[in-house]
């Protein structure tokens, strides 16, 4: 029998071993604890979220967190309900790294972090032009985007996103955050974001309150 | 002045401003534009980057348009050739959008660390070189592809010999380093090429022995053998340069503090102490930002360290390290999209705050690589600014 | 044929390491042209550039 607090403890401290030794356990008594053990999971992560924004990990332990959360669904997929661990609808999102960028690794772990947060996140991968973000969003009815970006040219290609929302009378109703190594203030401001963030903690929280306010 | 003059004053600006004892006469200005200065004088990435003859005109255009007291880079991109040469590059090159972006690849998977450990020359020869160059992979490189990799290399060796030659004698700007030996720390080198980003995050939590066992490894080549000809080298900077190590660090950037304290700080530390020992200055630029680790730096002695802040704020680190002479300052945002005025306050505010008593150098906070990181008409009126303030 | 044949050795370790000293022409200085150890060090360091790019 899986301690459910045991298993959200061992995904906090990462202990990789332990976290897949006891979902293996989970499916071996039939799967029926699965949607517990992925909330046990997305605790876990929470606590890796707080361990990042108290200064004991870092971006390294963030990249390690989002491949075991992958694992952990990979070992309970076959057992949750309609992919959601059984804990009802959830909002959606657009995440992608912004045209003229291949970065991912930041766009990675935020998308780790939005799933445990209870996000359906759709990626659109990297070097993502403006129209095709705006199309994606349209088609799916999605009115929360996210948009990443490392290169200092980033910051160009998020006004133009923030500006092909616009033009297609779609922007009061987007909520768009930006994120990545050249952000800050004075460019959340330049591109014409609703929010911005420095670490996806808190990214995780300002979608949340999107997605409540909804 | 005669142009050797003036390029041994310049040294001197960087120097004096270096060793937080002596103020320099004026307050020097280095260049750190990189692929941008390509499309500044009109040329496609890929055509100057190519050809040494035009990237020649590049930097000379760049330093009759701004006048700098040093630059930086000079071409260093252009050995995008030597690998081309192998038919396969991991930067790639985007002339319509104006920028370079490098393809994060790993060539040792986790599971072949220990391999790796028992014979990198044989694990980089035969795996490393397959996973970065088909004709390796597929057995078909020749002996005249090597050749043409190894000429493409001297050439690349030559245009650096010419280019640093030519700004010396007929712009009158010292060298910007000039190392006596360089240790590259095991742990970078597996987070620039050997695992990446992703892979060295996982092998740090997943089998720390065999992490170990590979940074050693590499210590063994390329850190260690370094040092020691640092070591080796006469005590005293080489006062022609504006410094006399480059210390880029890359991997940092993932560590959590645990993390640094075990597999970075002790090689960083070796460094630092061997260069103030030989009374050598080092210019440190940790990408990001750095900021949780700058206690480790309290007491190094005056002199040795010129920090380069990417992402932090250089009147903090004046406060929370008098120790450590500063190089920056002039954030790539204002001359982007600032107007001249802004950027001309920031000048004045850096050189009133930082430079009264000397300890500042003046340059971008990050590498200037594409079109719209920078107005022209900014960075000119920031150099003009800078030759008026100081006389 | 033979050429092709003896360059299939290039990718092995540390057959390919001689034979490529041995083969290349190097840009060392005339005191170190015939002497293997730096033709080798010189190959190996190549190598190495390669491998960092």
């Amino acid at each position: 029998m899986v301690n459910f607090e045991e298993l959200a403890q061992a995904m906090g401290e990462l202990d990789e071993d332990t976290v897949k030794e006891m979902l293996e356990e989970v499916m071996a008594d039939g799967g029926s604890q699965a949607a517990q053990a992925m909330e046990a999971c997305q605790k876990g992560m929470d606590i890796v979220g707080s361990q990042f924004e108290s200064g004991e990990y870092f971006v390294g332990d963030l990249i390690f967190a989002g491949e075991l959360m992958t694992d952990a669904v990979g070992i309970l997929k076959d057992a949750l309900v309609s992919g959601d661990g059984g804990s009802g609808p959830k909002a959606k999102m657009i995440l992608c790294t912004v045209k003229d960028d291949l970065h991912d690794i930041g766009k990675n772990i935020v998308r780790s972090m939005l799933e445990a947060g209870g996000f359906e996140v759709m990626d659109l991968g990297i070097d993502v032009p403006p129209e095709k973000i705006v199309s994606a969003a349209r088609e799916n009815n999605i009115s929360i985007v996210g948009l990443s970006g490392v290169l200092t040219l980033a910051i160009d290609s998020m006004k133009s996103t923030v500006e092909a929302f616009e033009a297609a009378g779609m922007r009061e109703n987007t909520k768009i955050i930006i994120g990545g190594a050249p952000i800050n203030e004075s460019a959340c401001a330049h591109v014409g974001a609703d929010a911005w963030a420095i670490n996806p903690q808190d990214t995780v929280r300002i979608c949340s309150d999107w997605a409540a306010a909804v | 002045m005669t142009n050797e003059e003036l390029r041994l004053y310049r040294a001197k600006l960087f120097r004096d401003a270096s060793s937080l004892e002596q103020k320099p006469e004026k307050i020097p200005h280095m260049s750190f534009f990189v692929t941008w200065k390509i499309l500044d004088a009109g040329y496609k990435l890929s055509e100057a980057m190519n050809d040494y003859d035009i990237m020649e005109k590049v930097v000379r255009r760049h330093q009759e348009e701004y006048g700098f007291d040093c630059i930086l880079e000079m071409g260093a991109r252009n050995a995008i050739r030597i690998p081309m040469a192998l038919g396969n590059c991991s930067y790639y090159v985007n002339d319509e959008a104006g920028t370079v972006n490098y393809v994060d690849k790993s060539i040792c998977e986790h599971g072949e660390l220990r391999e790796l450990a028992a014979d990198v020359k044989k694990f980089f020869w035969e795996k490393g070189m397959a996973r970065k160059y088909d004709k390796w992979a597929n057995g078909t490189v020749t002996l005249e592809d090597m050749q043409r990799v190894v000429d493409e290399q001297t050439a690349f060796m030559q245009y650096m010999g010419k280019i640093t030659q030519i700004m010396q004698d007929e712009y009158a700007l010292p060298p910007y380093a000039a190392p006596k030996g360089y240790g590259y720390i095991g742990l970078d080198f597996m987070f620039n090429t050997v695992r990446g980003i992703r892979g060295l995050s996982i092998d740090m939590r997943k089998d720390k022995g065999a992490l170990q066992e590979a940074c050693a490894a590499l210590n063994e080549i390329y850190y260690k053998p370094g040092i020691e000809a640092l070591r080796a080298a006469p005590v005293g900077p080489a006062m022609h340069a504006a410094f006399d190590y480059d210390l880029t660090l890359l991997c940092h950037t993932i560590l959590n503090n645990k993390q640094f304290a075990e597999y970075l700080w002790p090689y960083m530390k070796e460094t630092l102490d061997v260069l103030a020992e030989k009374k050598m200055t080092v210019r440190l630029f940790m990408e990001g930002s750095c900021k949780r680790f700058w206690e480790y730096f309290k007491d190094v002695p005056k002199g040795v360290i010129v920090m380069h802040p990417e992402q932090d704020d250089v009147f903090e680190l004046r406060r929370e390290l008098p120790n450590v002479a500063i190089l920056g300052g002039m954030p790539v945002s204002l001359l982007g999209t600032g107007t001249k005025e802004q950027c001309v306050d920031r000048v004045k505010q850096l050189f009133e705050e930082l430079g009264k008593d000397g300890g500042f150098m003046l340059t971008q906070d990050k590498m200037v690589s594409f079109r719209n990181d920078a107005n022209p008409e900014n960075v000119k009126a920031v150099c003009d600014f800078v030759r008026e303030y100081n006389g | 044929m033979e050429e092709k044949n003896k360059d299939a050795v290039i990718t092995s370790y540390p057959e390919g390491l001689e034979y490529l000293a041995e083969h290349l022409r190097l840009p060392l200085p005339p005191a170190l042209a015939d002497n293997m150890e730096a033709r080798k060090n010189f190959v190996f360091n190549l190598i190495g550039t390669l491998v960092r790019q």
